[in-house]
């Protein structure tokens, strides 16, 4: 698909003045109509200059700061200004000749006529120069793009100690070439979409052809094709216009900033959405399963991973029930501790002015806010406070008799579990589900937050991730795919992709043991 | 229909306002209780100043233990004062029944009573000989009480066995508790909880069950409370439980002493490390005859004079005398059971319906009376010494 065939597809956007406009002759008209259009834009720079020995009036125009100067002047302006003096002199006013003639000396790669006027305001737009020349209805339409962005740096969310330390940028073309880098397969797609009526934001579609499902495929371009939002800011916009179930605390994509996750998981029969100004790349279909891995997971010795995933599972699942179980315990059914460690428990908790449900929430609350203002005040300081308002206040809370040191220690436990969950908006979301099963607890106990972990298991049971349910391969069942579940066998034995994305190419290694032989 | 449901849904939240929450703080949390029957002549004397309850005269008393907080041992700087107030608060009440004295706890506890922990249940020799039955009907209804409690028949009051601060733990629950669990060396207890108690009594009203005395700051366990009927009858020695252990399957350790294999004097100890008893019931004529065959290993701990033991003869002779023992013990057992008390607390009926129904199905009516305090019983044994240790 091409550029302008592309960008066109974007004009659609409800406009006052009429879109179809031609281009004027004269470069004095078409400056003047540049003007009107860019009225008080005042990065929009306008060079004017002549080519070719008959000093024929042209000009080039571009927004300062999205160029790369380097290319403005050497390629293009020296090549044009100098350069074309040296043409012989011949049929100059030849619209299609100069034009060419201009094509030949420019030493930029990627160059376009464009014939619409609206062509040359969303080119600008997207950081080209235009190349206007005098008495000539089509403009050059010059990629000259080149803005400062952030290097390839190591990844903040997802760090791993084995495997590699780059992760993505905010520049989509960095963000491609990082995927594609790792993929030298053919089959490997690249769709790009522009999305977002006035920010138009490049947004990429990756798969893998001959391995993703096609209907998964065509559920992913229909969903995308849907948005219909002015502004795309972030890959987090995406992911929640195309999510599956929008009053679901668990998201149905999955947010990475790893090329080497999103390489994996399109090898999976996943796709890939990249999205330009921002280092998250989204990937769906997406289960729980897929959720709970690292892509350190396939770096280390099989065994020790399975150990992990076992403890990460774990956990999750500390992270999201230990407070209500607390609260449950002490408050309900203090019988079904042990008798020693209740005597403790009731010992710490003596003098303690509140019930324990208050004294959770109390503690959570403060955690919550700990760590809401560790993220907003810089890094530094946010790790001071975190040190500060972790262990002072807790410690000082306790010798106050406000709170009971085994509160602490839960509510500290829980906190650290949740940072075992390798994707951070599902321990988001085990985070809000985390207040709703304590809640359940300080009013109905163990049967409370048994009835809470029913209602998120029916949940999770009844979501579907693009027609993919979030608890394959468990439920519904399938035997094959739990070779990468809860423990991961070794690469010996992963001879198919995992089945549940329904992939059209289900093999990954070939199988060398004779045919029909049982294992 | 939504409005509805979030209706229903909010009511669901917020009317049972969470009425068994009751943080464990805030509980009594009760670790041991005492039962005692009061004797005749003292009931007159606690009849109340309320003419109502006239009519009903207190008949038990019930003595709990209850953790004091602030005194035990904790978590530093909430707890353990160091001026060394007792942990436990022992509190003894009266009243008609078990049920009504827990209910009037109410008056006279600052915290809601809870058997969530109890650990303990101790009856007086008295309560014991009066009726079992009524004073554990209680306990084993109660939905808190865990069936793993521990049930021991105190010889003399259940009083003085709450009363008892032990010297190494705080509390005597849980003291006891762990005693009683932890009974790994003698093999002279018979270690019951409640819910193996009770399933035994309210099968056949029969039991043994275990036996704590009361010392100055411990309890001594070790020996057997015979019941019958529900009905306290008497006590088996502690040598007498061990037989009472070998004849049922139950005993895995022990230890036994027996005199010197060469004739000389002195003696040997030997500890038992496993043991098994097969039981075989027989008809013979018109009595059924039991037959206990006990299968033990045992390793040679201690030899008080004697030569060495380096002589397979000796070894072998030293079997003998176990095996002896042995069936001396569990002869004694059995023959105490069977002459003294007529009653069959070791379930030996239980192997009749088992291995012979037929012949249950005519004894079983006049079992107790008639067909068990005329069995017949043999005993044999095999012995086999493993190890005499490493002295050379």
């Amino acid at each position: 698909m091409s550029i302008t065939k592309m960008l066109r597809k974007l004009v659609r956007r409800p406009k006052k003045k009429p879109t179809r406009r031609g281009i004027p002759k004269g470069l004095a008209a078409k400056l003047a109509k540049l003007d009107k259009e860019f009225e008080k834009a005042e990065d929009l720079l306008v060079r004017k200059f002549a080519i070719g020995p008959t000093k024929i009036p042209a000009a080039i125009a571009y927004f300062k700061g999205m160029v790369d100067d380097a290319v403005i002047c050497q390629g293009l302006l020296r090549n044009a200004m100098l350069e074309l003096r040296q043409v012989a002199p011949g049929k100059e006013h030849d619209e299609g000749s100069i034009l060419e003639m201009v094509k030949q000396v420019v030493t930029v790669a990627e160059m376009e006529e464009v014939n619409k006027w609206e062509d040359i305001i969303v080119h600008l737009l997207s950081g080209r120069a235009i190349l206007m020349v005098e008495g000539m209805g089509p403009a050059l339409s010059i990629d000259v793009t080149g803005w400062e962005h952030r290097g390839v740096e190591q990844p903040i969310a997802e760090a791993v100690i084995r495997g590699p330390r780059d992760s993505f940028t905010e520049s989509i073309r960095i963000n491609i070439t990082l995927i594609r880098r790792r993929l030298r397969d053919r089959s490997l797609k690249v769709e790009m979409y522009k999305l977002g009526s006035r920010t138009r934001t490049d947004v990429a579609l990756m798969y893998i052809a001959d391995i993703i499902d096609p209907e998964i495929l065509a559920e992913a371009q229909k969903r995308l094709e849907a948005i219909k939002l002015d502004s795309v800011l972030d890959s987090g916009y995406i992911e929640e216009l195309i999510d599956d179930c929008w009053w679901s605390p668990f998201s149905t994509t999955q947010e990475t900033e790893r090329p080497d996750e999103v390489v994996a998981g399109l090898l999976e029969g996943r796709f890939a959405i990249v999205v330009d100004n921002s280092p998250f790349v989204v990937l769906a279909p997406t289960t729980i399963n897929t959720i709970m891995q690292s892509p350190e997971d396939y770096y280390m010795p099989w065994m020790v991973v399975s150990l992990v995933r076992l403890v990460r599972f774990v956990g999750s699942f500390i992270s999201l029930t230990l407070p209500a179980v607390y609260i449950s315990l002490i408050g309900y059914h203090p019988e079904m501790i042990p008798s020693r460690l209740a005597q403790s428990i009731a010992v710490a908790r003596d003098g303690i002015p509140f019930p324990s449900a208050t004294e959770a929430f109390l503690l959570e609350m403060a955690l919550e806010l700990l760590r809401e203002a560790g993220i907003r005040v810089p890094g530094p300081i946010g790790q001071s406070i975190g040190i500060v308002g972790g262990i002072i206040i807790g410690d000082a809370a306790v010798r106050a008799g406000l709170v009971g040191p085994v509160m602490v220690i839960v509510v500290a436990a829980t906190a650290i579990s949740s940072l075992l969950v390798p994707t951070y908006s599902f321990a988001l979301a085990l985070r809000n589900l985390r207040f709703i099963l304590m809640l359940l607890a300080s009013f109905f106990g163990l049967f409370g937050v048994t009835m809470g972990m029913l209602a998120i298991l029916a949940h999770l049971a009844a979501l579907k991730s693009f027609g993919v349910s979030m608890l394959s391969p468990w439920s519904p069942l399938r035997v094959r795919d739990l070779q990468d579940s809860l423990i991961r066998l070794p690469m010996m034995a992963l001879h198919r992709r995992p089945g549940l994305f329904r992939v059209q190419d289900p093999t990954r290694q070939e199988d060398e043991r004779p045919e029909g032989k049982d294992h | 229909m939504r409005r509805l449901l979030f209706l229903v849904m909010l009511c669901l939240a917020l009317l049972p306002g969470c009425w068994d929450l009751r943080d464990i703080e805030r509980r009594a949390n009760i670790t041991a209780v005492g039962i005692d029957l009061i004797p005749e002549e003292e009931r007159e004397g606690l009849t109340g100043e309320d003419p109502l309850e006239s009519k009903h005269r207190p008949k038990y008393k019930m003595t709990v233990e209850i953790p004091v907080l602030g005194e035990l041992r904790g978590v530093e700087g909430s707890g353990g004062s160091s001026e060394g107030g007792k942990p436990a608060w022992v509190l003894a009440s009266t009243g008609t029944s078990p049920a009504q004295i827990t209910t009037l706890l109410d008056l006279r506890l600052w915290r809601e009573p809870s058997f969530g922990h109890t650990k303990v249940l101790v009856i007086g020799e008295e309560a014991a000989r009066e009726s079992l039955k009524d004073t554990i009907d209680f306990f084993h209804r109660h939905r808190e009480l865990s069936r793993r409690m521990k049930l021991v028949i105190a010889q003399g009051d259940a009083y003085h066995v709450i009363k008892v601060s032990p010297e190494i733990e705080e509390l005597l629950g849980i003291y006891l508790d762990n005693l009683i669990e932890l009974v790994t060396l003698s093999g002279r207890l018979q270690r019951k909880n409640l819910g193996e108690a009770a399933r035994e009594l309210y099968s056949t009203g029969n039991a043994l069950l275990p036996r704590a005395r009361p010392e100055e700051t411990e309890v001594i366990v070790g020996g057997s409370a015979v019941i019958k009927n529900w009905r306290l009858v008497g006590w088996l020695g502690e040598l007498e439980t061990m037989g009472s252990l070998f004849a049922t399957n139950q005993l895995r350790v022990g230890l036994l002493v027996v005199g010197s294999p060469d004739k000389t004097t002195g003696e040997v100890a030997v500890t038992i490390r496993s043991s098994r008893t097969q039981i075989k019931v027989l008809p013979a004529g018109d009595r059924i005859s039991f037959q206990f065959n006990i299968f033990t290993e045992a390793d040679v701990v201690e030899q008080l004079g004697g030569r060495p033991l380096d002589d397979p003869s000796l070894i072998q002779s030293i079997e003998d005398l176990v095996e002896q023992e042995i069936v001396a013990v569990t002869r004694g057992a059995l023959s105490k059971l069977q002459r003294e008390f007529r009653v069959d607390a070791l379930g030996l009926g239980d192997w009749v319906w088992k291995q012979r129904p037929k012949i249950w199905e005519q004894v079983k009516d006049d079992w107790d009376d008639y067909h068990f305090p005329r069995a017949e019983f043999q005993v044999q044994s095999q012995v086999r010494i493993r190890r005499i240790g490493v002295t050379s």
